[in-house]
This record gives structure tokens, sequence and C-alpha cells, in this order.
């Protein structure tokens, strides 16, 4: 797994023990062919989602993503393309 | 790009938010002495002060600690926000504790600040659709509201309106148990934080209420000195700071997320304001850029933050002095909001 993978499910950890995403988040196995229905993320889940990898990339990264990808793998894998810089 | 010498005419493109915030890093570092000591200094002065505002019988005084208390409100409620961006102490579960405490006065249950103000102000600061706070209307949006609506939007942007727009935009419609609409969604920990600022406001009206009995003064006077003048205050200092810090002429607002990320949003959506005293009485918030840049950073750092700031991107940083004058000039300019060309409009 990534880096950027093992830093957004620190950050779902903490979004959990919050109480902004669901808590049995917490301590569960997140893994990345998971979807984010699997991992019961709804759409405050998905905002906090998006800004932790808005945040962790330094990067916009637009709603589509998690639309146009399937898993939080997936999902994590498209932000850290778009953080990369172009040649 | 070398960091070190942001003056090198080498330097010939803007610095970007991730080497902006590798050369803050080292400011990012909570002190958890220094968090308690402030959190226990400014609860005490607060507490003082509302005690002289319900039960001192000079009306001058009553009036002074009344305003004060309201001051001493913002500065809790200050402390709770670096808490909530969990930059108060290294601890996490320790903010999460330590904000809600700070955040009780100000009457703001932590988890709703934490979604609107971490997640959709900071995460997308001056993006329509993302960011709730002092959003402009288009003309158009503006002409189709009912008439009621549009004298409340003239109001809220009249220069003498920001507490209104907290109380009922920000803290009634979106902190104190918003509709799930309202939020994007619902959570049980939203519920619980609601029910912590009631129960605090019964024990604080309570508090009022034995202050008055046992000094031999008017429960309702306590109650307006007490409460509910110090929260005027406190609601028109949180709508005044978070509208000048991203309103004004050379702000933009954007409604397209690609062109809103293209734009630099990390330093274009803000302004430093220069205003030393209420910069010092309002623990740094003045410095915004930098706290915009990186969250993390705790607020008795957000000075040496931002001048570091300043001199690596003094370009980009736009800094204003705050007067009397530039409040009312922007006021004055800033009531609308034309999205396809990117400048701030008045009433037709």
């Amino acid at each position: 797994m990534s880096d950027l993978f093992d830093s957004i499910v620190s950050r779902i950890r903490e979004d959990a023990a919050a109480g902004l995403l669901p808590g049995h988040l917490q301590t569960a196995s997140i893994e990345p062919g998971m979807t984010l229905a699997e991992l019961g993320v709804d759409s405050l889940g998905r905002l906090a989602l998006l800004t932790a990898l808005m945040d962790l990339t330094d990067q916009y990264i637009p709603d589509t993503a998690f639309t146009e990808a399937q898993t939080l793998g997936a999902i994590v894998d498209q932000a850290a393309a778009m953080a990369r810089p172009s040649s | 790009m070398n960091l070190a010498a942001p003056h090198s005419a080498s330097v010939d493109r803007a610095p970007t938010r991730r080497e902006l915030r590798a050369a803050l890093a080292p400011l990012a570092s909570p002190s958890t002495a220094v968090a308690l000591t402030w959190l226990t200094l400014d609860a005490a002065v607060g507490l003082a002060l509302t005690a002289v505002a319900a039960t001192a019988v000079p009306w001058g005084w009553k009036l002074l600690a009344s305003l004060a208390a309201g001051l001493w409100i913002a500065r809790l409620f200050i402390i709770g926000h670096d808490a909530c961006h969990q930059a108060l102490t290294a601890h996490r579960r320790l903010n999460r504790v330590l904000g809600r405490i700070a955040f009780l006065p100000s009457l703001t249950p932590y988890s709703l600040w934490e979604l609107g103000h971490n997640q959709a102000h900071h995460g997308f600061t001056n993006l329509r659709g993302r960011d709730g706070v002092w959003v402009p209307l288009s003309p158009q949006e503006f002409a189709a509201l009912p008439t009621h609506r549009r004298w409340l939007e003239r109001v809220y942007r009249s220069g003498w309106g920001p507490g209104l727009y907290y109380a009922i935009e920000l803290w009634w419609k979106k902190l104190y148990f918003p509709r799930p609409d309202q939020v994007g969604g619902r959570r049980a920990v939203f519920a619980q934080d609601g029910a912590l600022v009631t129960a605090f406001a019964a024990l604080w009206l309570g508090g009022l209420w034995a202050a008055a009995a046992w000094s031999g003064s008017s429960a309702a006077e306590a109650v307006l000195f007490g409460l509910a003048l110090p929260m005027l205050v406190w609601k028109n200092l949180m709508g005044f700071v978070i509208y000048v810090h991203h309103t004004e002429p050379d702000v933009a607002w954007y409604d397209d997320g690609a062109a809103w990320a293209a734009s630099m949003p990390y330093l274009g959506t803000t302004l430093h304001l220069q205003a030393p005293v209420l910069d010092l009485l309002l623990h740094r918030i003045l410095q915004h850029p930098a706290h915009h840049l990186d969250m993390t950073i705790p607020f008795y750092r957000l000075k040496a933050a931002q001048q570091r700031l300043q001199a690596l991107a003094p370009r980009q940083v736009q800094v204003r002095r705050l007067s009397w004058n530039h409040y009312w000039q922007v006021v004055r300019q800033c009531k609308l909001y034309d999205y396809g060309n990117r400048r701030w409009l008045g009433y037709a």
C-alpha cells in the first residue's frame, strides 16, 4: 500500500474517532479494494475524505474522483496521480 | 526554488502550497503547557468579567465588564478553534476535550464547527457550493429572492449586519441543531454537541440568576449584562472577522472548482489585515493567510508564521491596514458578485 493510502486510513480513523465517520472505522480493517459503501461512508463522509485527500496531496480533487473510482484504493491512486507533477 | 532566499532574482514563480507549508512547518508545533495556560487564564478572566457584569452596581462598570466579556468569549473561541484544527496541543483527544470546553461560552457545537469550518471553509475557501461563509449572491440570485429575503441580505451587507448574519446564517442554520439537509447529513455527535452547549447555556443562566439573588440585583439585568450583551458583542466580532478576511474587491469568489484551484486559493482568498491591538486581543487571528496556509500552526506562533510567509510570497500575500475607512469601502463595493467576470458589484 502507498504512503498516501496509509495516510488516508489514518485520517479516516481520526474522523471516525471525532464522530464524523462511522465509529467502527476507528479499528476496522480498511483495505484498498473496499468501496465507500462498504466502509459506510455517506455524503458527509465523502466531504471528509475529499478534504483529507486534498490536504494530504496539496491538490484540488474534483468530486468526479469519487464517481469515476469505485474503491478507496482507486480514489487514492487517482488523487496521487493528480498530485504528481506533470512532466 | 530556494525558499531560504525569497528575494533572490531566481525566484520567478509563485511558491506552491507544499513549499510554503514545508517552510512554515517548524512553527506548527504546539505546546500543551502554553495552551493550558491561555485557556485557564482566559476562562478565569471571562468568568470574572461575567460576574462583574451580572452583579456590579455602577452601570459603567457593568457595561464595561459586559462588553469585555464578549471579547473574552471570542478569545476562548479562538483557543477552541485552534483545538478543532488540532493546533492547540499535540494530543488529538485532549484537543477535542479542550476545544469543546473553550467553545462553551460562544455556544459553539464542536463537531459541527469542525465540519463547516475545517472541511468546508478551509478545504474550499471562497468556492461557492462548498464554502458556506459569507457567500455572495449573483445579481440574478438576488433578484429572484422574495422581498423579505432581499431586505435581510441588504441588512447583512449593510456594514451593521455581521452579527445578525453570523447568528442566523451560521450559528442557527449550521451549528445549533441544524437540519440534516443544511449540513449534508446527520451524526450522533452533532446532537450531543448541541445538547452540551444547551446545558452550558442553562448553567450560565442559572449562575446569573443566583448571582443576581446573591448580590440583590435584578435577574433581568444580570441576564442582559451577563449573557445577552456579551453574546451580541461576540456574534458581531465573529461575523465581522470572517467577513473582512474573505470579502474585498480584490478577493475573488469562484463557482468552478478547476478555476478556483488554479488561482492559488490558499493565499488569494484571504487577506492579512493589519490592526495590531485587535490582533493581539483576538489571539492573532488577523494573521489569517498563515492560518489558512497551515491550520496546525498554533495562534501564539501565527505572527511569526505570517512574517515568514510574507517574506516567502511577497507578491501573493495580500496585506491591508484594517481601518474604519477600509471596512466601509469594502461594505460599499461588495454587495453582489458577478461569478462570470469575477468582480464584486453593488446593488443595481
